[in-house]
Formats: C-alpha cells, structure tokens, sequence
C-alpha cells in the first residue's frame, strides 16, 4: 500500500475545514443557544425563587395580619363580655331598687291605710262607747244623782266662765 | 262688761232653789246680770248648761263624754 501524503494532507485540511465549518456554523451557534437556554432557565429559576420569596413574605404578613386580627378580636369579645357584664350589673341593681321602691310605696301605702283604718275603727268604737255610756247613765242615774251633778257642774262653771 | 242679753240655763231636772241662788250669784258676778231662761234637757244626760249670748259654757255630762270621745 502506498501512503499518498498528499492525500493525507488533503484529508487533514478537508477536515479541518470541516471542522472549522462545524465549529462556525453548529458548534458556536449550539452552544450560543445552549448558553442562552441556560441563561432563560436561569432567569425562569430566578423568577421563580422571587416569586416564592414573595409568596412567602405575603404569607408571613398574612399570618401576622391573622394574628394581629385575631388578638384584636379577642380584645374586642372581651371588652363586649366585660360591658355585658356591666349592664347586667346595673340593670339588676336597678331592679333590686325599682323593687325595694315598690316595696317601699306599698309599705307607706298600706301604713296609711292601716293607721286611717285604726283612725276609723277608734272613732266607731268611742262612738259606740259613747252611745252606750249615754243609754246607761240615761237609765241610772237617779234624782238624787242629777241634783248632785248638778251642784258639780255649778262649781265647775265658777271655774270656766 | 256689757251686760248680755240673753243666759239660757239648761238642766235635766229643774233647779232647787240652793242651786238657783248660787247660779244667779254666780251669772251676777261674771256677768253682771242674773236673769236667764230656764229649760230641761235630757240629751244633757246630767250636770248644768249655761249659755251666755252666743257662749256655751258645758258642765254637763255629755259634754264631758263628747270631750273623751274627741280626745
């Protein structure tokens, strides 16, 4: 076999420039694009970590207003609860003293009524003594009696007149 | 004093004669006068009336009663 060193040099050539042209017009541009593929993934990855961030941080504040809302409603039932209590309080005394009122009118009222009643019954009954002592001594007295009374009632008018 | 015009002595049984006396000794004293009308009344129920004018001066017994019931 015979070396044709003109052809190997031929070759050589023809294949650095194959080379060359591959190099040119498909390696460069493939890593071009591949360079910028990574460069988009890069991005994308980037974006995506800062919208994460985002959300996280959204979240957080989320939690914490949740929280803030939460303590706040607390407060706000507990001060309802203490004004409920409160005007319980109040209405309760205020009906404990409505009634002990009442109680008060009805006992002033029935203290009247009673003392008038007890008025009413002492003047019936010194009416009734009355009448009676009337009859007795209209029935008992004798004329002896009247002259006797009679010479009082002339020493007593000495007295009043 | 003036003297009144009119005495109405009240009693249940008339006056003796004692008594009277020392009526209109009595009326004379106080009231310069000793002529009154005389009149029985038995709601009087004892004791002596005298009336001087418009004055009543009770000594009977129901005046005394009626004081008791008042008081």
């Amino acid at each position: 076999m015979e070396i044709k060193l003109v052809q190997i040099l031929f070759q050589v050539v023809n294949f650095g420039v194959v080379l060359g042209a591959l190099t040119v017009l498909l390696y460069k541009p493939i890593l071009k694009m591949l360079d910028e593929r990574a460069k988009k993934v890069e991005e994308a990855d980037k974006a995506a970590q800062e919208t994460l961030r985002e959300k996280e941080e959204i979240d957080a504040l989320k939690k914490k207003s949740k929280v803030q809302a939460d303590r706040d409603a607390a407060k706000l039932l507990e001060k309802a609860r203490e004004q409920a209590a409160e005007l319980k309080k109040e209405l309760a005394k205020k009906a404990k003293d409505e009634l002990h009122q009442e109680h008060e009118k009805a006992l002033s009222v029935w203290k009247q009524e009673k003392s008038s009643m007890m008025s009413e019954m002492q003047k019936e009954f010194a009416s009734a003594v009355f009448a009676v002592t009337e009859k007795l001594i209209g029935q008992s007295v004798d004329k002896k009696a009247h002259t006797k009374l009679i010479d009082q009632g002339i020493k007593e008018l000495a007295k009043i007149v | 004093m003036n003297t009144p015009s009119h005495m109405h002595v009240e009693t249940v049984i008339p006056l003796s004669v004692e008594q009277t006396k020392e009526l209109k000794s009595l009326l004379k004293k106080k009231f310069g006068s000793d002529s009154f009308k005389t009149s029985l009344n038995a709601a009087l129920l004892g004791g002596i009336r005298v009336t001087v004018n418009s004055t009543q001066y009770d000594a009977s017994v129901h005046g005394k009663l009626a004081t008791l019931r008042i008081k």
